[in-house]
């Protein structure tokens, strides 16, 4: 299958925190359809999760009625090539590039008990790209197939 | 989200069923740190049957050993998948819990 351009799925549910259940479903199915090996959908759920919980709980909160489009897409061969995740949402402008890392190496008792989830997202994906465009928030995340 | 309870000896042994994330975090955070405050002892938290965590899970889990370490008492983590135990060495929690491979080898700890 080399130079196979690509194959995608999208995605496109309301701001609510049941409907991310299906889209993990969705990632899931369309992981094993291309022979994807199944950590890799683990991880991006757990991505997809942290990123849309925060625009569901935050971005679209007092009763906005917001709209998510998840694309994921497969380039290239599945043993070199890289799945592209885009997300795009109408919700108020966020960055989570702009959250601050956490600090891992407090003692116990010193460590905040939140603000994991974007640093989950970086530790997971290659590269994050974040661009406000006309009324969306749109990010770009890339993680490299290993072979 | 089910937490299955087994005691070893002094040591509650509490096993969360299934996948924890933000939908049902705070079931988990009741069930875990409710159980924390009719526990005397140790409290070891078997993962081997948690199949996804996401950082509203780590949250709770973080609370718990604080709780536990705040009354001089012990807290572990057993039986990561692979998956799961590498989302807990990403968010640090592998220099500040204990975390084991093997629940007999964490059950010796205490």
């Amino acid at each position: 299958m080399a130079g196979r351009a690509s194959v995608e799925m999208v995605f496109e549910m309301p701001a609510e925190l049941e409907e991310l259940s299906k889209l993990a479903e969705a990632v899931e199915g369309f992981v094993e359809e291309n022979g994807l090996p199944a950590k890799l959908g683990f991880q991006l759920n757990l991505v997809l999760d942290e990123l849309l919980t925060n625009t569901i709980s935050y971005g679209c909160a007092d009763g906005a009625q917001c709209r998510l489009e998840v694309r994921l897409r497969l380039r290239g061969d599945k043993k070199k090539g890289e799945v592209v995740l885009v997300i795009e949402d109408d919700a108020a402008p966020f960055n989570p590039l702009d959250v601050p890392p956490p600090d891992l190496d407090k003692p116990l008792e010193e460590r905040e008990v939140g603000g994991l989830g974007v640093h989950l997202v970086r530790a997971t994906m290659d590269t994050i790209d974040y661009e406000r465009d006309g009324g969306l928030n749109r990010l770009t995340l890339r993680k490299k197939l290993e072979s | 989200m089910e937490l299955k309870e087994t005691n070893e000896g002094d040591v509650a042994v509490l096993a969360p069923v299934g996948r924890i994330d933000s939908s049902n975090a705070k079931q988990f955070e009741e069930a875990l740190l409710g159980r924390l405050t009719t526990t005397e002892g140790g409290v070891l938290v078997d993962l081997s049957e948690l199949q996804y965590i996401s950082s509203a899970g780590l949250r709770v889990v973080l609370l718990a050993a604080k709780q536990q370490q705040q009354k001089g008492r012990k807290f572990a983590l057993c039986s990561p998948s692979p998956e799961i135990l590498e989302v807990f060495e990403v968010s640090g929690f592998n220099k500040i819990i204990d975390i084991h491979q093997q629940k007999n080898d964490a059950l010796a700890k205490f």
